[in-house]
């Protein structure tokens, strides 16, 4: 006897849900492995490094070797590049402690012209809410 | 390969790793979130002159979408973006279609004033998506000197990015929707 004809049924919103949860899942997944995966192939560098030097160097010789081979233009990229990470950071703490100056009144005011207004629930500090992280 | 260069490149690589996974993806959702506001205050001030009121569909709608943009602006990825217009390619965006249509309630300044908002949005999403990708801002920004794709005037004629980046906001939205039921569950 011939069975009819299965009919897919229409998809419905949970359908959608369940499908862009799927998604994120499968985006956050394949993110943390590489981030993570990155950092696991640092670490074996970091020790093949060391084992190549096991039973023949101290921490003490590696670190005067080290520091016996810096040379001028070493010292000046590596203030310079420290010195550009120190400033970015403290910018950016600036800001974000301007922010939180700032706009508690400027939402005050907003809100004497639109009694309903909406907000984007950021932190005060204009950052991601803890809740809301990926 | 001697030592010093051994260390000197681990130290590198490190600090290129804190670097490209945490400091850079800040930034650049600082910096989209500072676009965002910026056409959010200036879409305020414009209300506030009295061209548009501030309960009219067309304001609120495009209000809500900034603050679900300001909200899941760190979700918005490249990866995302491709996965969901693979998979969902005929998803249609109900909330653009509404707000289209309350658009065009409006006197034509205003339309045109509230169009430009819009797309001042969209380009603001897509250029985020393209540069939270420190190596993608490195190869393109570049040769964003002789073409520069982010220009309104050229994206307003292609509709199928623009189409895009609603397909990905419409899923934030819905996700903003959800969280809100959850809520209102959980307070009822």
């Amino acid at each position: 006897m011939a069975t009819p004809p299965s009919r897919k049924p229409p998809r419905t919103e949970l359908d959608f849900h369940l499908a862009f949860k799927k998604l994120d899942v499968l985006t956050i997944i394949g993110r943390e492995i590489i981030k993570w995966g990155g950092l696991v192939l640092l670490g074996r560098y970091v020790y093949l490094a060391i084992a190549i030097l096991a039973g023949k160097s101290t921490f003490a010789d590696i670190g005067v070797r080290f520091l016996a081979n810096i040379k001028v233009t070493d010292a000046i990229i590596f203030f310079l590049v420290s010195g550009g990470w120190a400033y970015g950071i403290g910018q950016r703490r600036l800001r974000r402690r301007h922010i939180e100056h700032v706009i508690k009144s400027k939402n005050e005011l907003e809100k004497i012209l639109d009694s309903k207004r909406t907000s984007s629930d950021l932190t005060e500090k204009g950052t991601t809410r803890p809740g809301d992280e990926l | 390969m001697s030592l010093y260069i051994a260390l000197k490149s681990i130290v590198g690589l490190i600090a290129l790793w804190i670097f490209v996974y945490y400091l850079w993806r800040d930034y650049r959702l600082d910096s989209f979130r500072d676009d965002v506001f910026s056409i959010r205050d200036q879409m305020f001030v414009f209300a506030a002159n009295g061209n548009i009121t501030f309960d009219h569909p067309a304001y609120t709608i495009l209000r809500n979408r900034m603050n679900v943009l300001l909200r899941y602006g760190h979700a918005f990825t490249l990866t995302r973006l491709v996965l969901i217009k693979l998979t969902h390619p005929l998803l249609k965006n109900d909330l653009m279609e509404k707000w289209e249509s309350a658009v065009e309630q409006l006197p034509v300044e205003t339309q045109v004033r509230m169009k430009e908002f819009n797309l001042r949005l969209t380009v603001s999403v897509f250029q985020h998506i393209v540069y939270s990708s420190f190596f993608r801002y490195v190869m393109v920004r570049p040769f964003m000197f002789l073409i520069n794709p982010f220009r309104m005037t050229d994206m307003k004629e292609r509709v199928i990015v623009v189409f895009t980046v609603e397909h990905l906001e419409s899923d934030a939205v819905e996700q903003e929707a959800r969280q809100g039921r959850r809520a209102h569950a959980v307070v009822v």
